[in-house]
C-alpha cells in the first residue's frame, strides 16, 4: 500500500527545534560514524530522519527514537552542517508530548519532576555527599558556585568525584560556596530526552535560583551540566560563566595555586567525554591536569574529536542496552589495549558506564578514576 | 624517385632510447637494443636514457647534433602523439631542421603489450627501421599559407555575441550569422541566470546592442550558410538570407511590429535588430577563420512521456519559467487556468538515457549524457516557487542531484531549508503520473518509489508536474557536414582533445564556442567563446598560419596526366589537374592536402608522393624489419 508523505509532521519537527531537518541531504555519513555501527545497533540516524521528512511512521522503537547517545560524532561530520542532535530532540519531543516515553525514562522523568532528579532519590538528601566535608555555602562573597551533578551528589561512586574536588578546591583557596537541595537537575537529558516542559521547569528554576543569588560563576562537574549551562540557560534569562573542573584545575595548577606531589605513577589513558570534547570543545586542559599529578598520559586510538561515546548521553544512561552492545565495553577494552593502567575521564556518566563495563570485561587491574579524584590522591 | 635526394651530407643517425623509469626496460632489454642499433651502420651513436623527455634527455640530442656528432634523430619511447613534438623541438633548437627525425614507439607497440624476449626482439626492429627511414629523410619546411583578417561566427547566442565581440575588440573584422530574426539564442528564452539572478533579458539587450553598435561587427540574421569552401586562413562562405517563414517567427514578429519595434527586445524570444528581409538575398564571403556558436536545442518529450502532450498539467521547465514570469504576484501560481497549491519537479527528462532501459518512440538515439544545466535550473525554479508563492508545496522527483558548479550547491542547500522535499528514484522505476480519478486534468498522481527509504511506494497528489528537459545539439548538421566536422557519440561537435585543445575541431581554422559542443550553462559557453577567440585571434593577426609539411608532391617531369590521383582524392579541391593551356599536370593545394597517400597509391609512374612519407623510405623500413628476422628472433 503507496503512503503519502505527511508534511504536517516535517513541519511540526521542524518547528520544534528540527529546523535543520529539511537540510539533509541524505548521504548517510551519520549513520556510518555512529558509534551504534560497532555493535551492529538498530539506530540509524540517516534512515530516522527521512522518515522524518516524509512524515512517515517506522522510527518509534525505544531502540531507534531513542537510540542516539547525542555524542555529536555525526554532526561534526555531516557535510551540510545539519544539528542532527536538534532534529532527533525535536523527534522525540513529538512522541513524549503524545506519552510515547520509554517505561525506563518514565521513572526518571517521574522523579525529575518530583524530586528535582532523576536518581528517584529524595530532594532533601541532595546535599549528604558533602557530610563530614568543610564545604561553605554560596554567598555574596563567593566567586563560584559549586553546582554537583544529580551523579554526583547520589550516586555512591560517584560521590567520591564531588569529595574530591572539594578537597582540591579548599587546598586553592578557590572562593566557592554550594546551594542546597532547592537545586534542580540541571535538565540536559530531560531536554534530549525529549521532554521540553519538564526542561523548562527544571532550567527554570535554577534559573530563578542561581539569579536570586547573584550567581555569576559556576563550577560543574559533569560536562552535561556544562553544555546547559553555556549554551542554553541563555534562553531563560540565565547568563553564567561556566567551567569544567578539569578546567579550573588546570588553570590552578598552572598558577601555583595547587600543591601537587606528581607522584602519580602509571599509565594512565584519558577518555574524551563527548560533551566535554566534541560539545565544550575542551581537549587539552584535561590532559594538562593529569600530566600535573605525574601520570603518563596515553592516547587510545580514537581520542579528542574522534573518542568513542561511552553510551550515557540522550538519556541512554538509564535505558537497558545488553552488555555486549555497550560502547562503554569497546573503550575499556581499548583501554586496556593501550597498557593502560587507569582510563581517567572527566563525566560522572562516563565514570559510572566504563565502570560497569570494565567489571563486564573482567578487566581487574584496569581503575576507572575521574581526573578530580587523581589529582586529589597526589595532593601534598 | 629518392626521397633523399635533398641529402647534402652522408647520414649520421643518433639513436636515443627511453627506458620510461621501467615502463619499457622492465620488459625490453634496452641494453641490447642498444647494442643493436649501434651495430647498424649508418648509426653513428646509440645511448639511453631513464627519461628521454626530461630535460637531460633531450640535452644528450642537443649535444651530440651541436657537436657534430649526428646529422638524423631516432627516439625510441612512447607513442609520437606524447612526444614527437618535444623531440622535434630539441632539434630545432639544436640548429637541425626538426623533420629529420623519426619516432619509434617502442612503449605502446611493445613494453605494454608484449613480454618476455620477443618484447626486446619487436623494439630492435622498430628502432632499426626507424634507422633506416630516417638515413632517407630530407629536410622539410612547414607550408605557410596567407590568413584573411575576418572571422565568421555562426549563431548569436551568447556564445555568439559574446565571440563577435571579442574577435571585434581584437580589430579583428567579424561577420555574424543567426538563423532567426533575432538575437540571444536560447539565452533570451530564459527569466534569471544563475548563480547571479541577473535578467537574462538584460544580458542578451546588452550584448546584442554592444556587437549591433561595433563598425567591425556585421549582423546577418534570418541567415544560414549555404555553401562552405577553402581552408584555413581562406575560407570561401555563401550566405543566404531568406524571409522568416516559421508561425512562430511570424507570430513573434508581428507582436514586436505592434510594440513599435525594431530595434528591440521581445521577451522571450530575443533582440530583434532590423526588419527581416522581404527577399532571399546572397552574400559571398571571404573569410579566415569560422567560429560555430550554433548553440543547442530543449529536448521535447515524446507524446506521452511522463503524461506530457497528454496530461494538461504536464509542462517542460521551460515553459513553467515563461508561464510563471508572466505571472502576476500574489495568489497562488496559475497553470493553464489553474491555481497550484504543489506540484513536482521531474529530473533528467531526456538525459542519462540507459540502452536497454529507454526506449524511446522513433528509435531516435539515447542522449546518455547528463546535460548539467538542469538540475541547478530546477532547484533555481523551486526557490522560485518558493519566494513567489511561498505556500505551495514542492516535491523534487530525481536520480541524483547534480549543482556541480560555483555557487550551485547553495541553490541545493536553500532549496532544502526552505522545505522542498526531495524524492530518489531509480532509473529502471521512473514515476508514474496519471489524472487524479474522477476527473479530467483536475490534478495528477504520482506514483514512485523512493529509494532513499529503501524502495518504499509513495503516492503524491500534485497539480502539477514539470519536467526540467536536457539539452540536444543545435541544428548545425548542414554546417557540420559542409566543413566536415566530427560529432561525438552524443551528437554534439567534437574537439580534437577534450583538456588539451577544448574549443578546436578536427578541421584547423574552425573554432566550437559555447553548447554546440557539450551541455553547458550560460558562462561556460562565455568561457569557451573567449577560448575560441584567443585560438582564432592568434591565427589572425599574425597573418599567416603555418602547416605541417606532410603532402603530396609531384615530380613534374613524371607526371603524365593521367588524373588518377585527382580521382582516389579524399579532400576535394586538394589536388587537380593543371588547365589548359597549361600541359596537364597534378597540382597539389598544400592547404587542403590531408597527406594521406591515397594518391600515391594510385600513381602509376609514381611521380607523386607525401613528403616525409615517401615510397623509397617505406621501402628502406621494411627492409630493416626483414633483416632482422635473421638473427634478432632469439634475443
Amino acid at each position: 500500500m503507496a503512503q503519502t508523505p505527511f508534511m504536517e509532521v516535517n513541519q511540526a519537527i521542524a518547528q520544534g527545534g528540527g529546523g535543520d531537518l529539511n537540510a539533509c541531504v541524505q548521504c548517510g555519513l551519520c549513520s556510518a560514524v555512529c558509534p551504534w555501527r560497532e555493535v551492529e545497533g538498530e539506530f540509524l540516524s540517516r534512515l530516522m530522519i527521512r522518515q522524518g521528512q516524509l512524515g512517515l511512521e517506522g522510527y518509534e522503537s525505544d531502540e531507534v527514537l531513542f537510540g542516539c547517545t547525542t555524542c555529536k560524532k555525526c554532526v561534526l561530520n555531516c557535510p551540510r552542517g545539519v544539528d542532527i542532535i536538534g532534529v532527533m530532540r525535536a523527534m522525540r519531543s513529538l512522541s513524549v508530548e503524545a506519552g510515547g516515553v520509554p517505561e525506563t525514562l518514565k521513572a526518571v522523568l517521574g522523579s525529575a519532576h518530583a524530586n528535582g532528579n532523576p536518581w528517584s532519590e529524595p530532594r532533601e538528601k541532595r546535599m549528604e555527599w558533602a557530610r563530614g566535608l568543610e564545604v561553605p555555602a554560596f554567598g555574596p562573597d563567593k566567586e563560584y558556585l559549586l553546582f554537583l551533578c544529580c551523579t554526583s551528589c547520589y550516586d555512591q561512586r560517584s560521590q567520591g568525584i564531588a569529595r574530591s574536588l572539594v578537597k582540591l578546591l579548599n587546598r586553592a583557596g578557590v572562593s566557592y560556596g554550594v546551594l542546597g537541595p532547592e537545586q534542580n537537575c540541571c535538565g540536559e537529558s530531560v531536554r534530549k530526552i525529549g521532554d521540553e516542559a519538564l526542561f523548562q521547569k527544571l532550567a527554570g528554576g535554577n534559573v530563578k535560583l542561581f539569579n536570586a543569588h547573584d550567581v555569576r560563576k559556576i563550577i560543574v562537574t559533569s560536562p552535561h551540566c556544562l553544555e546547559t549551562f553555556s549554551a542554553e540557560y541563555s534562553e531563560l534569562g540565565g547568563e553564567y560563566e561556566v567551567v569544567h573542573a578539569s578546567q579550573l584545575l588546570a588553570g590552578l595548577y598552572r598558577e601555583g595555586r595547587l600543591p601537587l606531589l606528581g607522584r602519580t605513577r602509571g599509565k594512565v589513558a584519558y577518555h574524551d567525554p563527548c560533551y566535554l570534547g566534541r560539545h565544550g570543545g575542551v581537549f587539552e586542559q584535561p590532559r594538562q591536569a593529569l600530566a600535573a599529578c605525574g601520570a603518563q598520559v596515553l592516547e587510545m586510538n580514537r581520542s579528542r574529536e574522534f573518542s568513542l561515546c561511552c553510551g550515557g548521553g540522550g538519556g541512554r544512561l538509564w535505558m537497558e542496552t545488553p552488555a555486549e552492545k555497550r560502547f562503554s565495553l569497546l573503550r575499556v577494552r581499548e583501554a586496556a589495549e593501550v597498557g593502560a593502567e587507569v582510563l581517567a575521564t572527566a563525566c560522572p556518566y562516563c565514570v559510572s558506564l566504563l565502570e560497569d563495563s570494565r567489571k563486564t570485561a573482567g578487566l581487574e587491574d584496569l581503575k576507572v578514576m575521574d581526573i578530580c579524584e587523581l589529582l586529589a590522591q597526589d595532593l601534598s | 624517385m629518392s626521397g633523399g635526394g635533398g641529402q647534402t651530407d652522408p647520414a649520421k643517425v643518433g639513436v636515443y632510447i627511453c627506458h620510461c623509469g621501467g615502463n619499457i626496460s622492465d620488459h625490453v632489454d634496452v641494453r641490447k637494443v642498444e647494442d643493436l642499433a649501434g651495430s647498424l651502420p649508418a648509426v653513428a651513436v646509440a645511448r639511453r636514457n631513464s627519461f628521454m623527455c626530461s630535460d637531460p634527455g633531450q640535452e644528450m640530442i642537443v649535444k651530440d647534433i651541436a657537436e657534430g656528432r649526428v646529422n638524423r634523430v631516432v627516439v625510441a619511447s612512447c607513442a609520437p602523439a606524447l612526444h614527437e613534438t618535444t623531440f622535434r623541438g630539441a632539434l630545432a633548437r639544436a640548429g637541425l631542421n626538426p623533420y629529420l627525425y623519426e619516432h619509434a614507439n617502442i612503449r605502446e607497440q611493445v613494453s605494454w603489450v608484449h613480454h618476455g624476449p620477443g618484447a626486446t626482439g619487436k623494439a630492435a626492429r622498430l628502432v632499426a627501421a626507424a634507422v633506416a627511414k630516417a638515413a632517407l629523410l630530407e629536410p622539410l619546411e612547414p607550408i605557410r599559407v596567407e590568413a584573411t583578417a575576418h572571422a565568421t561566427v555562426v549563431g548569436a547566442g551568447p556564445a555568439g555575441l559574446k565571440a563577435a565581440l571579442d574577435l571585434a575588440r581584437r580589430g579583428i573584422q567579424v561577420v555574424l550569422v543567426e538563423q532567426s530574426p533575432f538575437l540571444g539564442g536560447n539565452l533570451a528564452r530564459l527569466d534569471r541566470l544563475f548563480p547571479t539572478g541577473e535578467k537574462a533579458s538584460e544580458m542578451v539587450e546588452d550584448l546584442a546592442r554592444r556587437a549591433l553598435s561595433h563598425e567591425l561587427i556585421q549582423v546577418f540574421t534570418c541567415a544560414g550558410i549555404a555553401a562552405a569552401g577553402g581552408y584555413v586562413g581562406n575560407f570561401s562562405l555563401t550566405v543566404v538570407r531568406r524571409p522568416p517563414q516559421t508561425q512562430r517567427d511570424l507570430e513573434l514578429l508581428a507582436k514586436a511590429r505592434s510594440s513599435g519595434l525594431p530595434p528591440g527586445f521581445i521577451p522571450f524570444a530575443g533582440y530583434l535588430p532590423l526588419e527581416p528581409p522581404s527577399a532571399q538575398e546572397q552574400i559571398d564571403l571571404r573569410t579566415g577563420a569560422v567560429i560555430l556558436a550554433t548553440g543547442f536545442e530543449h529536448y521535447q518529450p515524446h507524446a506521452g512521456q511522463y503524461g506530457y502532450g497528454q496530461l494538461p498539467q504536464v509542462v517542460t521547465l521551460p515553459e513553467l519559467i515563461q508561464i510563471m514570469a508572466g505571472q502576476e504576484p500574489g495568489g497562488p501560481l496559475t497553470v493553464n487556468g489553474r491555481p497550484v497549491k504543489s506540484l513536482a519537479l521531474i529530473h533528467c527528462v531526456g538525459s542519462r538515457e540507459i540502452p536497454g532501459l529507454h526506449e524511446p518512440p522513433g528509435g531516435r538515439p539515447l542522449n546518455e549524457y547528463c546535460s548539467r544545466v538542469c538540475c541547478t535550473a530546477t532547484l533555481q525554479a523551486a526557490l522560485e516557487i518558493k519566494e513567489r508563492f511561498p505556500e505551495t508545496l514542492i516535491y523534487d522527483l530525481h536520480r541524483d542531484i547534480r549543482a556541480y558548479g560555483r555557487g550551485h550547491e547553495d541553490y541545493y542547500l536553500e532549496a532544502s531549508r526552505r522545505g522542498v522535499l526531495f524524492l530518489r528514484f531509480a532509473a529502471e522505476n521512473p514515476p508514474q503520473i496519471r489524472a487524479q480519478a474522477g476527473g479530467h486534468g483536475e490534478g495528477l498522481v504520482i506514483e514512485m518509489a523512493d529509494t532513499l527509504l529503501g524502495g518504499e511506494e509513495l503516492e503524491l497528489e500534485t497539480d502539477l508536474v514539470v519536467l526540467a528537459v536536457g539539452m540536444r545539439p543545435g541544428p548545425a548538421a548542414g554546417l557540420a557536414e559542409m566543413l566536415k566536422l566530427s560529432r561525438g557519440a552524443d551528437g554534439f561537435l567534437l574537439e580534437v582533445h577534450p583538456k588539451l585543445r577544448p574549443v578546436e575541431p578536427a578541421v584547423v581554422g574552425v573554432y566550437l564556442a559555447g553548447a554546440c559542443q557539450a551541455p553547458m550553462d550560460v558562462g561556460e559557453a562565455c568561457a569557451a567563446a573567449s577560448a575560441a577567440t584567443v585560438k582564432a585571434g592568434g591565427l589572425l593577426s599574425r597573418g599567416y598560419v603555418e602547416l605541417a609539411p606532410f603532402v603530396a608532391r609531384v615530380d613534374a617531369q613524371a607526371c603524365t596526366g593521367c588524373g588518377a590521383c585527382v580521382e582516389a582524392c579524399l579532400r576535394e579541391g586538394a589536388l587537380e589537374l593543371a588547365r589548359p593551356p597549361a600541359v596537364a599536370k597534378a597540382l597539389v593545394n598544400p592547404a587542403l592536402c590531408l597527406g594521406c597517400g591515397a594518391c600515391a597509391a594510385v600513381c602509376e609512374p609514381g611521380a607523386i608522393a607525401v613528403a616525409g612519407w615517401t615510397l623509397p623510405q617505406y621501402e628502406a623500413m621494411v627492409r630493416a624489419m626483414i633483416a632482422g628476422e635473421a638473427g634478432g628472433e632469439q634475443a
